[in-house]
């Protein structure tokens, strides 16, 4: 998963895929350096975070120490330079303390002897560290300076809270996630002549920002599409209304995004569009600046590229307030879609093909049946 | 929480040129999409509304004739909020809205969803979309 910084036009990217067994996603494989617990898996600490998506733990006792490994695939080593692990929710004394985060390049590391440190590279040491926090919404990333990258990672665990070598089953590890980051990707947006609609100093109740996302040759992991500027005057709320088909969104700042996370990963077919809940964003502070982004899931499957189509309504609330010009628009072209209305006539009751209808109007009434 | 919505759909057809096709699928059902299309070019079909035909009218005026099918289906929709656009006109009862028209008809707004327009917000009960070749509007009550 990589998410996009506009500004600075550089993307925040995970490392690992979100695991769905030991060796799925492709090529990722994780392994552990004693005999796997069915009911918490390794996997477990690579899937997604929180304790909700089940935690991994060190199944043997009496160990003077216990590793997780994760091998990124031949070609894939990443630069990582920030990580995090999340607790388990299986009691604060399986909270590891004392933990090293290494790297390694050496084919057949991570299915060696995981106690030996042949191989390994030290990347961030911890000793009765409290950075390990309960809930992943708060997790502190912990950072540290490196400039090699590396296709295997270990985060080498030597004591708990509850202390590892004490015995007894509550004498081992236990983590619900990790997460290794790499910084500052840069990122390549393909250029493509395009401008936003409507932009320019606008005062009133709304700005309408409209753009098409039109035929653009979508290659790698971008591009994104997306908003940037910023508010001279902020005003009570930014309500951000959206109607996107086959996207999926990031919206800054992170308090905005939180409120938007019904939005995130909502993808709908080709053939569908999808009118987004409108959610409203609280600038009371001073946050000048705001960014909107929609990145097309190119993975999905029969989805064209161009066929996305983008329209998002900012609506600043209350009056009286002054918009900047929009800055920083991307890979927009200008024509606006024609909306059209086709009728079909379903013939399978009667044996026969669906009929088109030519028409001139339609109504259409809806009301609510107890 | 889903609420039934029940749905009824008139299409009017400029032509008697299908009149037998039509006659002859008069078990079917109507199914009405909305049609993106940039530079010419289909990019999103999406159904907006479905009934199951019921009637089939015949008008003939002096010159022209014309067919108008009709019909209704229920269906089950999960209420969610909506923010209103293109307001061109409010109807307020005891300083609540009553109903709203809108320029631009929004198919994605169903009855039972929570409109919002402004600061007001309401409960939508019922929807009425109007389309013609040059015009448009819809009108949602309170």
């Amino acid at each position: 998963m990589t998410q996009y910084d506009g500004a600075n036009n550089t993307s925040t990217e995970y490392a690992t895929l979100d695991a769905t067994s030991n060796s799925a996603p492709s090529p990722q494989v994780i392994t552990m350096s004693d005999t796997e617990s069915g009911s918490y898996p390794a996997w477990y600490a690579f899937n997604r975070e929180g304790a909700s998506y089940g935690n991994w733990i060190s199944p043997t006792n009496n160990l003077s120490v216990t590793s997780l490994m994760v091998d990124l695939g031949s070609g894939n080593a990443k630069l990582i330079n920030k990580y995090a692990i999340a607790n388990s929710s299986l009691g604060s004394n399986l909270k590891p303390k004392d933990w090293i985060l290494q790297g390694s390049n050496t084919v057949g590391c991570a299915a060696a002897d995981a106690k030996n440190d042949n191989g390994w590279t030290d990347l961030d040491t911890r000793v009765s560290s409290s950075d390990l926090v309960s809930e992943f919404a708060s997790l502190t990333y912990i950072t540290f300076s490196c400039d090699t990258a590396y296709r295997y990672f270990r985060l080498r665990i030597t004591d708990t809270v509850g202390g590892m070598s004490t015995g007894g089953a509550a004498a081992r590890a236990a983590l619900s996630e990790i997460k290794l980051v790499a910084q500052n990707v840069p990122v390549t947006v393909a250029a493509v002549a395009g401008s936003v609609e409507s932009s320019g100093s606008v005062s009133g109740v709304q700005v309408y920002l409209s753009a098409v996302f039109g035929e653009v040759a979508i290659t790698g992991d971008i591009p994104y599409v997306g908003w940037q500027g910023y508010i001279q005057s902020p005003p009570v709320a930014l309500v951000v209304q959206a109607w996107v088909a086959g996207v999926s969104f990031f919206l800054t700042p992170e308090a905005a995004q939180a409120q938007l996370d019904t939005l995130t990963g909502q993808m709908v077919g080709p053939v569908q569009i999808l009118k987004v809940a409108a959610a409203e964003i609280s600038l009371a502070g001073s946050i000048p600046e705001f960014l909107f982004y929609c990145r097309p899931p190119i993975a999905q499957a029969g989805l064209s590229p161009s066929c996305l189509f983008i329209h998002l309504v900012l609506s600043l609330v209350p009056v009286a307030i002054e918009i900047v010009p929009v800055a920083s628009v991307r890979q927009f072209s200008v024509e606006s879609p024609v909306v059209t209305y086709r009728c079909i006539l379903t013939g399978a009751a009667d044996g026969l093909l669906d009929l088109i209808i030519p028409i001139s109007s339609f109504q259409i009434r809806k009301r609510v049946i107890e | 929480m889903t609420v039934s919505v029940q749905n009824y759909l008139s299409v009017s057809v400029p032509s008697m040129n299908q009149a037998t096709e039509i006659a002859d699928r008069s078990n079917g059902e109507l199914v009405l999409y909305k049609i993106l299309s940039i530079n010419g070019e289909q990019m999103q079909a999406e159904e907006i509304a479905r009934a199951t035909l019921e009637n089939i009218l015949i008008y003939e005026g002096g010159k022209n004739q014309s067919i108008v099918l009709d019909g209704y289906k229920t269906m089950i929709k999960t209420p969610k909020e909506t923010f209103l656009t293109d307001v061109v006109y409010r109807r307020m009862s005891g300083g609540a809205i009553a109903a709203v028209r809108t320029a631009i008809p929004d198919t994605y707004l169903e009855p039972g969803d929570t409109a919002i327009d402004g600061f007001n917000e309401f409960e939508v009960t019922a929807v009425t979309v109007v389309v013609g070749e040059n015009y448009s509007q819809m009108d949602i009550e309170a």
